[in-house]
């Protein structure tokens, strides 16, 4: 007996593909060829989605990561909404590792934000901690003003401290996800959680945030506060620091400032091997002049 | 009717890739958020730029070295690039003797490329559906058991395939090496050139249709043709064309070069071929496909005599072919220190530091670095092949990378081996770490253990370059990795003579 059955083409409602709790074959899980191929197909729209949609309804199939990611971009947004209320729709965890793996290629395509983007809001507000904050992570692979509004509030609370674990670690993936989001206003939070004295694995989140935005961000509030954590007694942040203002337009005046002070030898020698080879300097900040360039969902027509 | 392109190839013939590259520096500033998927995640691979799911924002570079070869002052210009992205920053070695950068924002492709232009480096069309880095003997020129260089001929095809009239529209990738000496293995290539006699001059046997998938595993098979080496490059030429007139478009999972010489049968994709070459104004002589490729590639590690008197090459083994920005800018200083300032990536992801003085080797046997990279590694380190793993790739299912040095290290600990083993390491199905060539092949999987699903590997053995190839078979569907340095021990004591070293008292 095959280890994976394929829907049956004659019926309305194929026959679940995936049986749970097999004990037989250790293998038909992620990783299996069968199993794996049987997920590329689904993910390419060669697969009826229907069996796979209504088996997480049922709770007869587990939330895999891997099918969960398969569906992001088969889905509607009516389907979306029935998945989200039901049992499947409560723990984050799987969606969280099914997010991380397909949304960053698909989250930009229109159908795929026509059909998640506002379901996942409304889910998202609906819940409360920690599950809250397990969808806002899911959610924040969206680009868009709401989601990045619900970001900013939850990483401005944490940043007030106490800086006790259980109260940011769970956090700092939202960090790079602000970023992300590329709004202008979120320059200042950001450069802020790297500045302000806190966790260490804080502020590097944070400063993960500025480099994934960086080309969004205000000249003038990204010069100073670089210049300033180019300085910071964490060599680490320091040399993030020194990366990032090597990328500027003007970066190489600031190097050479930078390499009149004082600093940490291993920073200070960064600052020379940036000097030298000014050739690489980025030269496309600000194009936009810091803000979002407008998204082309409404012009496209594709609403 | 003509049936519907599916997404990918729609979106190549909506636009090539490489009309991007004036775009670069715009696309960035947009922001990669905004770019579509295929975009993203298709045509930029024709500037060998990826995006990485895994790490969102945090962009590879895949160049094309052809022949593995690399000079002192392009590899600091690559150890620069990968400086500036800290401790997301760093480089693989690959299995086609090439590397890649990894940890580069989108914002840095401009200015990267500039760069590597500069220097005589590429890295146009080296992802996707195009003819890959192309390699050749890493040992080429400095070889004494060299049949032919393959450096001259290796560039003249990447220059023909590369120029703004060869193909850009594959069906799918396609993979390219030129064989030079006696253990030059590259039958799973789609196209390989082995050295081969005919009336007594010394030219190449062609083969065609070796490559790894999740789907199918094939050795390439003798096309029954013969060239010289002034021919590789528009015979090279000619394949791709044809291919890219007739391969098959409708299903990626069977579109490699072999698919389409099973659609025609070996006799037909023959004439059709040299009909091709007959095109470019080419003649190919029939061949019975005999070669001079009799063994097992070398590792090439450690000091070797190059035929050129009183020079030697230092070959250096790069755990699991992992650098970082500070071992490329060592490397690079000690290719020009002790060496001519040339460099060679090897397929087991080593380097070789070549034209070094004899009387110089003392001193480079003392650099710090060589603590890191030893010429001299165990038997299992030294040919220890990984793919990325999922630290990077989306698609991998553990860790390959760590977990092969790993499990590498705590087995020399715990054996001795008289000769040294060949393991390859892959993430997944899709087999970039090769696991059908290894000795011992391991690829990715999950499998339950104690109850819970774990991460695991399938294992499979036999792997054979030598003068019989085979592809290694599966032998264990799931040892979960748990278990996998006992299960290994046992394997190597059982099957390639280890013996157990004795416990330190």
């Amino acid at each position: 007996m095959p280890a994976v059955a394929a829907p049956s083409p004659e019926v309305g409602v194929a026959p679940l593909p995936v049986r749970l709790k097999s004990s037989a074959d250790p293998c038909n899980v992620e990783g299996d060829p069968q199993r794996w191929q049987q997920m590329q197909r689904l993910r390419r729209g060669q697969e009826p989605v229907a069996a796979w949609l209504e088996g997480l309804l049922q709770g007869e199939l587990e939330p895999a990561p891997d099918l969960l990611a398969a569906l992001w971009g088969r889905l509607d947004c009516s389907s979306v909404e029935r998945l989200l209320a039901a049992a499947v729709g409560s723990d984050p965890t799987p969606w969280m590792e099914a997010a991380r793996r397909e949304l960053p290629l698909i989250a930009a395509e229109c159908s795929v934000v026509q059909a998640w983007l506002e379901p996942l809001l409304e889910h998202q507000a609906t819940l409360a901690n920690p599950q809250q904050l397990g969808w806002l992570e899911v959610l924040a692979h969206f680009q868009d003003p709401r989601v990045a509004q619900r970001l900013r509030a939850v990483v401005l609370e944490a940043s007030r401290g106490p800086w006790t674990p259980d109260t940011w670690t769970g956090l700092l993936p939202l960090l790079p996800l602000l970023g992300r989001q590329r709004q202008h206003r979120d320059a200042v939070v950001l450069l802020q959680c790297c500045l302000d004295p806190g966790p260490l694995a804080w502020r590097q989140a944070a400063l993960e945030g500025v480099a994934l935005g960086l080309s969004a961000w205000p000249l003038p509030l990204l010069r100073p506060a670089l210049l300033r954590l180019a300085q910071d007694l964490d060599p680490a942040m320091a040399a993030g620091a020194v990366d990032l203002l090597a990328r500027l337009p003007d970066g190489q005046r600031q190097l050479r400032q930078l390499a009149a002070l004082q600093l940490d030898p291993t920073v200070a020698a960064r600052v020379q091997r940036r000097l030298q080879r000014s050739a690489m300097v980025l030269v496309v900040h600000g194009r936009q002049g810091g803000d979002i360039p407008s998204v082309s969902a409404g012009a496209d027509g594709a609403g | 009717m003509a049936a519907a392109l599916s997404k990918i190839e729609q979106a190549k013939a909506d636009l090539c890739g490489l009309e991007l590259e004036p775009q670069l520096a715009q696309l960035a500033s947009t922001g990669w958020e905004n770019l579509d998927e295929a975009t993203l995640t298709i045509r930029l691979k024709w500037l060998g730029i990826f995006f990485r799911p895994v790490t969102p924002g945090r962009f590879m570079v895949r160049l094309r070295l052809p022949n593995g070869v690399i000079q002192a002052e392009q590899l600091e210009v690559l150890a620069d690039a990968v400086d500036r992205c800290g401790d997301l920053g760093s480089a693989d070695i690959t299995t086609r003797q090439n590397i890649q950068l990894r940890g580069l924002l989108l914002e840095d492709m401009a200015p990267v490329l500039s760069a590597m232009q500069a220097m005589g480096l590429t890295s146009r069309q080296s992802g996707h559906d195009n003819p890959r880095n192309i390699t050749g003997n890493p040992f080429a020129g400095l070889d004494p058991e060299e049949l032919v260089d393959t450096r001259p001929l290796v560039d003249a095809i990447q220059r023909r395939l590369l120029a703004d009239d060869a193909p850009t529209n594959l069906p799918r990738k396609f993979n390219i090496a030129v064989g030079g000496a006696p253990d030059s293995f590259l039958l799973h290539n789609d196209l390989a050139f082995l050295p081969a006699e005919h009336n007594g001059q010394l030219g190449f046997t062609v083969m065609v249709g070796g490559f790894f998938s999740a789907q199918r595993n094939e050795l390439a098979i003798p096309l029954g043709v013969w060239l010289t080496g002034e021919q590789l490059p528009a015979f090279s030429l000619a394949v791709l064309r044809h291919f890219e007139r007739c391969g098959n478009r409708q299903a990626r999972n069977k579109s490699r070069l072999m698919y389409l010489v099973d659609e025609l049968g070996l006799e037909a994709y023959r004439e059709a071929v040299l009909a091709a070459f007959a095109d470019l104004g080419g003649q190919a002589q029939p061949h019975d496909g005999s070669h001079l490729v009799q063994r097992a590639p070398r590792s090439g590690l450690g000091v070797q005599p190059q035929k050129q008197e009183g020079l030697v090459w230092v070959g250096l083994s790069v755990p699991v072919g992992r650098l970082d920005a500070a071992s490329m800018a060592d490397l690079a200083a000690i290719a020009r220190r002790h060496g001519s300032g040339e460099l060679r990536f090897t397929e087991a992801q080593n380097v070789l530091i070549t034209g070094v003085p004899q009387q110089g080797v003392e001193a480079l046997l003392a650099e710090p670095l060589l603590q890191r990279f030893s010429p001299t590694p165990g038997p299992l380190m030294a040919e220890a092949v990984s793919c990325t793993g999922n630290r990077y790739c989306s698609f991998a299912l553990i860790p390959t990378k760590t977990t092969a040095q790993a499990v590498v290290e705590e087995l020399e600990r715990r054996l001795e081996l008289p000769h040294a083993v060949r393991t390859h390491w892959t993430g997944c199905p899709n087999a970039c770490g090769q696991p059908y060539m290894g000795e011992i092949g391991l690829m990715g999987a999950k499998a339950r253990h104690d109850g819970q699903m774990v991460e695991a590997v399938k294992l499979y053995l036999g792997g054979d370059m030598g003068a019989d190839p085979k592809l290694a078979e599966l032998h264990d569907k799931g040892v979960p990795l748990v278990q996998l340095v006992p299960v290994l021990e046992n394997l190597l004591v059982e099957r390639f003579g280890a013996r157990r070293r004795s416990p330190i008292a």
